[in-house]
């Protein structure tokens, strides 16, 4: 073989190589579906996604879903959007998702252009402001049509303006929205409140580079042309509440079930979880406590003296260290109906069945019998040097009429007596 | 309310030691308490406290029912649960509609927790009656005796005919140096015998601090 048969035959070969490594490979046009839907949803909703859901996704689900960034699986982007409509259904109670709804509405009014004919701000189109991604459409799907709009056609230094304000409950402007367009640019919204005129002009303006006379000139021709007052208002101040500002207004919204856990009511009152307590005797009532309250007198000075009596079979007992155990919470406060000053007594107090008996054959045994629960010489719990009731009602009342207001109340179940009473104090001290 | 004489029981120190057994007034010669747990509600209220803007307090149901079997019969029933207070945080939303939204669910939570308290309600007065449709106006107009029935706070039901049972919106100085009273419960009350129904005053004292 010469030399030029062996070039001819390796040129060959190494064409053969090129063709079938170069060559054509099979590219699968076909697009990945799950970017299909990602990119419609965003398209649709990517303002609705906030920061966390973006970039955390749901982690706190018993399975979690990942970051919407992250999502590569129809299932996962399926149970994303499942989770994203639940959260923000603004009536869990009926089967609509009233919050996608609106939103949808709100996009088919995008793509039904309704500004179009709208006399306020006629020729206003979203297709030509960036479509569903546009400033416009952002506002929009976030809070749907302004309150009051207006339309500013271009002057000699600047594009077209446009305003578009929310006026909340209080009739003050939540929201002033101004759009501003360079050159055959977009509407774009004006974020830029440094409060300074100079900078918001510039920002305005539809020229590059623009002299102190010629700012002045563009001043004054917005002047002119903003007969409401409307524009000028929007470039200096967003917000009739300074903490309402335009990047915030911008923001994604936190979900309604995020925020209503948030911002949710107390609810105050109820007993704790009574789960891990072994009750012996349960009350026959669900909240009610009856006792009988003996109002006596006091023999020594003739103010008045108190005792309760709760009927063994009214209180739930629980089983504490080997002993039956009720624990109560008594208020009484004195208010003098003439000056209308308060004195308070609080104070718990701690029942135990005796050590040395079966704390169930003890209740047993005192089923419709009542115990006595002598408050006079019981002393403040949270505080021993506090004075005890007596003292309370001998030492610290002046003479005089009293509306006394007695609560009872078993600590842990919360059921509970209250009773209201007039009584007398003579107190030669006072 | 039997009166209790026993003086020196009252020093003895507040333990399980003496034991006392009043001949109680409970109801054993009393009427029979209604049985209305099949009957046709006709009317049904909470019974509350508007402690202020934001603090509510829900201390009972009133209900008014209906005999299946007898519509000239009816029952209103008043009953009290462990006293359910609200504070509705006043969250800063700029939003009317994430508002209502809020609302939205604030009212379910609660309705939850109504529901749930209804459940695990005491009946405290019974009022029962009759009524008869006059043939001249075609007006209800009652038919006899209206028995009522008011469980004391000792725990014995009492019963009369044709009393009213007086109702007192009671209210306090929360605590002292406060300047104005606020509304704290309700007081029913038939002769000498009442039911109060309020909240434990350590949680409006609580809730007062905030404001």
């Amino acid at each position: 073989m010469t030399i030029r048969s062996v070039a001819k035959v390796l040129s060959v070969l190494s064409f053969a190589i090129v063709i079938t490594g170069c060559g054509p490979k099979r590219v699968n046009t076909a697009p990945d579906p799950v970017q299909v839907s990602k990119r419609e949803f965003l398209d649709r909703y990517g303002f609705f996604i906030t920061d966390n859901e973006m970039k955390k996704g749901y982690p706190e689900l018993k399975e979690p879903i990942r970051p919407f960034k992250e999502i590569d699986t129809e299932y996962e982007m399926n149970r994303f959007e499942t989770h994203f409509w639940e959260i923000r259904d603004t009536d869990p109670k009926t089967p609509e998702n009233e919050f996608r709804d609106q939103i949808d509405e709100r996009i088919v009014d995008i793509q039904n252009e309704i500004f179009w004919g709208d006399p306020d701000i006629q020729g206003t189109r979203f297709d030509k402001n960036g479509g569903l991604r546009g400033d416009m459409a952002h506002i929009y799907l976030l809070y749907g049509a302004p309150s009051y709009k207006e339309k500013m056609n271009e002057g000699a230094y600047h594009g077209d303006l446009m305003v578009w304000y929310y006026i909340d409950q209080n009739e003050k402007p939540l929201f002033r929205f101004l759009f501003y367009s360079k050159i055959s640019g977009s509407n774009k919204v004006f974020r830029n409140y440094t409060g300074y005129l100079e900078d918001t002009l510039k920002e305005l303006s539809s020229r590059g580079f623009l002299s102190i006379d010629e700012l002045n000139e563009m001043w004054d021709e917005l002047l002119r042309s903003d007969t409401s007052g409307a524009f000028r208002a929007a470039m200096f101040e967003f917000s009739y509440y300074t903490d309402v500002t335009v990047d915030k207004a911008l923001e994604s919204p936190e979900p309604v079930a995020l925020t209503a856990q948030r911002a949710k009511p107390v609810a105050l009152g109820q007993p704790a979880d009574l789960e891990g307590h072994t009750f012996l005797v349960k009350s026959p009532y669900h909240s009610f406590l009856p006792a009988f309250l003996r109002l006596g007198t006091n023999p020594n000075n003739g103010n008045p003296s108190f005792a309760l009596f709760p009927g063994f079979s009214d209180v739930d007992w629980e089983l504490k260290d080997g002993k039956a155990e009720a624990v109560f919470d008594l208020r009484i406060s004195f208010q003098n109906k003439a000056t209308r000053s308060v004195k308070e007594f609080m104070t718990r107090l701690v029942i135990n069945s005796p050590p040395d008996t079966d704390p169930q054959t003890f209740l047993n045994d005192r089923k419709g019998q009542h115990f006595p629960l002598a408050l006079d010489t019981t002393r403040n719990w949270t505080d021993p040097e506090k004075p005890t009731l007596r003292q309370v009602i001998d030492q610290q009342l002046a003479s005089g009429t009293y509306i006394v207001n007695i609560y009872f109340e078993h600590a842990l179940t919360k059921k509970y007596v209250a009773w209201r009473e007039e009584v007398t104090v003579k107190n030669t001290a006072k | 309310m039997r009166v209790i004489k026993d003086r020196k029981r009252l020093a003895m120190a507040a333990v399980v030691a003496m034991l006392w057994s009043p001949s109680s007034t409970r109801a054993d010669t009393n009427p029979v308490l209604p049985d209305v747990h099949d009957w046709k509600v006709t009317s049904k209220s909470t019974i509350d406290v508007v402690v202020s803007g934001t603090v509510i307090t829900y201390l009972g149901n009133d209900i008014e029912y209906q005999n299946p079997n007898d519509a000239s019969e009816s029952v209103r029933v008043i009953s009290r649960y462990v006293p359910l207070t609200i504070a509705k945080q006043i969250a800063k939303n700029d939003h009317e509609f994430q508002q209502v939204a809020l609302a939205t669910y604030a009212k379910r939570d609660q309705e939850t927790l109504l529901t749930q308290l209804a459940s695990r309600s005491d009946p405290i007065i019974y009022f029962k009656w009759r009524v008869f449709k006059d043939p001249r106006t075609g007006k209800d107009i009652r038919d006899g005796d209206v028995s009522v029935w008011l469980l004391n706070s000792n725990g014995a039901w009492v019963f009369a005919t044709n009393q009213k049972v007086l109702v007192q919106f009671l209210s306090e100085r929360v605590k002292d140096g406060v300047t104005r009273n606020i509304l704290v419960g309700r007081k029913y009350q038939l002769g000498k015998d009442y039911q109060i129904l309020e909240p434990d005053r350590r949680y409006l004292e609580a809730l007062e601090e905030k404001r």
